[in-house]
């Protein structure tokens, strides 16, 4: 009986002298364990790399929601691809100042959201290392909502200004200060479109019988005077696309029917230079389309992207090949076969490393490699609609 | 025709995933080719008013075919989203929104009589988009820089409300010769 007492004693002291031991082993790792800290957020590098790509999700089902996708295309995976976004409102334009070092987004908010209320037109300027709002310049609620065409903003006077194209149908530019962060005031341009940036401080705009209207900025952003062209192109028979690849001061605008016009726009007043043809032997039927069909890369080759059977009527349909070419030289270099049929072409990167982007018809965005003409991959960063990839221009 | 549908045929295998499945066939160029908000191609009239003219009844229109589906007569310029998938029909908008009174128009064959009628393709405005139906042929369309033939814009003005939600197919005639 004794010893049956002492048996049970000594396993219930055994039994204490461990929990004891494990008490003091919990607590020696709690002083030890260093709990992950609350709130931080992630940061981008002030200087992008040049192979970064802002990537539009134009949401088109769901068009308050569009975003700018701040991406690594060459990253393998979607948790390094996607490095952060910035909202985009109601088919918002989008351009950057490597200059000034600044994103800008001009963009539509209603004051009843999705029903409507008050419109008011913003330019957003976003910082691109916290991508916060650094700045934001209220403009006339006047800007053009659509498809996003690249000539719907642009930067003036070595980026002092920005442009918005506005459209009421009545046209008109609202110029911002970039500086001052101020709206300096409307410019009209009717029957004119769009802007494209010319020499010091001008922009040029398409107007709808074929000619072309520069607007020339005094140092204050205001109007100083115009320049009208004689009829440039046939705009009914042989169009030129709203956004031209634009080159060393030469913006190449290509045509539904896959000419190229060229256009001097490093002065004041803009030059037409001589016509040329994307097509050769051979190439009959062949036509540029899409949602985005020409971009330049930062070394001056141009891109077109170009589909079969093309005629009255195509010019929206997908490309499933990009033809490379020396602008200023309007010599084709290269066909590259498309890994799928695409809607919108883009580069970014420099020499070996440069890229090449085309936003496919399922809606993602395949990345090639320029020095080799080859398919990377498919970047499917989780937007709906990524209508403009935005690179090296 | 042929050619196109050719090539319809060769890339339809292609569209079938993501936002492709929610529209039809034709349809397809309206998102992938275009994705256009607004209203029609093939204009052959510029800016016109929903309102303004005679506009023929219903009723002296003969019909016939499906008006929830792209290849419907009227629907020959169209491109945006279709009313009738979306609380309206071919020419009244969806409770609640608004007709833009400004647009641009095309003209479509009726199969039933033959002859040519003027389409109206006014958008519906003021909520955000329906997102059904999505059609879009862009014969006759032109760049946005000359309005009264392009679709790319958004026609939703004139209206309380910029925002788009659907587009109707109005018979405002019948096309002259």
């Amino acid at each position: 009986m004794n010893t049956g007492i002492t048996m049970i004693m000594r396993k219930i002291m055994q039994k204490i002298a461990w929990l004891s031991l494990l008490s003091l082993t919990a607590t020696t790792a709690a002083a030890e364990f260093e709990p992950e800290a609350v709130g931080k957020v992630e940061t981008l590098p002030a200087t992008y790399p040049d192979h970064w790509v802002m990537v539009h999700d134009f949401s088109f089902f769901h068009m308050m929601e569009g975003e700018i996708i701040i991406t690594d295309p060459l990253a393998e995976h979607l948790g390094s691809q996607y490095k952060g976004m910035i909202p985009a409102s109601f088919t918002a334009a989008y351009a950057r100042s490597k200059k000034r070092n600044e994103h800008y987004v001009a963009e539509s908010f209603f004051a009843r959201g999705t029903r409507g209320g008050e419109r008011t037109d913003v330019l957003t300027i976003w910082d691109p290392a916290t991508l916060e709002v650094s700045g934001e310049v209220i403009i006339p609620p006047k800007r053009i909502t659509g498809m996003p065409k690249t000539t719907m903003i642009g930067l003036i006077g070595d980026d002092r200004f920005l442009g918005v194209y506005n459209f009421t149908p009545g046209q008109s530019v609202s110029i911002v200060d970039l500086e001052k962060r101020t709206f300096v005031g409307e410019i009209p341009t009717a029957g004119c479109a769009f802007l494209i940036p010319n020499g010091k401080r001008s922009f040029t705009s398409i107007c709808s019988n074929g000619s072309m209207l520069t607007s020339h900025l005094d140092r204050e952003g205001k109007l100083a005077g115009t320049t009208k062209t004689p009829v440039l192109f046939d705009p009914d028979n042989d169009p030129i696309f709203e956004a031209p690849a634009t080159a060393d001061g030469v913006a190449y605008f290509p045509t539904f029917w896959g000419n190229v016009m060229p256009v001097d726009v490093s002065g004041k007043d803009i030059e037409v230079q001589g016509t040329w043809s994307l097509l050769g032997d051979g190439d009959e039927g062949w036509r540029p389309g899409g949602i985005r069909p020409a971009v330049a890369d930062a070394d001056g080759m141009g891109y077109f992207l170009m589909h079969p059977e093309g005629g009255e009527g195509s010019h929206k349909n997908p490309g499933s090949e990009v033809w490379v070419y020396d602008l200023a030289a309007g010599k084709r270099l290269a066909k590259i076969e498309l890994e799928n049929w695409g809607l919108t072409v883009a580069t970014s990167g420099r020499g070996d490393d440069r890229l090449m982007f085309v936003t496919n018809v399922d809606m993602g965005v395949d990345v090639y490699r320029l020095s080799t003409n080859e398919f990377v991959h498919t970047l499917n960063l989780g937007g709906t609609t990524p209508f403009m990839v935005h690179g090296a221009e | 025709m042929n050619t196109t549908d050719n090539l319809m045929d060769k890339l339809v295998e292609r569209f079938s995933r993501g936002v492709a499945r929610r529209t039809s066939r034709r349809g397809l160029f309206g998102l992938l080719g275009a994705g256009v908000v607004g209203a029609a191609s093939m204009p052959l009239l510029p800016v016109a008013r929903a309102a303004g003219g005679a506009q023929p009844k219903a009723a002296d229109v003969p019909d016939s075919g499906d008006d929830l589906s792209c290849d419907y007569w009227r629907y020959c310029a169209i491109d945006g989203f279709l009313c009738t998938c979306c609380g309206g029909s071919v020419n009244t908008c969806p409770p609640g929104t608004e007709m833009s009174p400004i647009t641009w128009i095309g003209t479509c064959t009726n199969p039933v009589d033959g002859k040519n009628y003027v389409i109206s393709y006014n958008d519906c405005c003021g909520k955000s988009g329906c997102g059904n139906c999505l059609c879009n042929t862009n014969q006759g369309d032109r760049p946005m820089y000359n309005p009264p033939k392009s679709n790319d814009i958004n026609w939703c003005l004139g209206t309380e409300s910029t925002i788009y939600n659907c587009s109707t197919a109005i018979v405002v005639g019948v096309a002259v010769e």
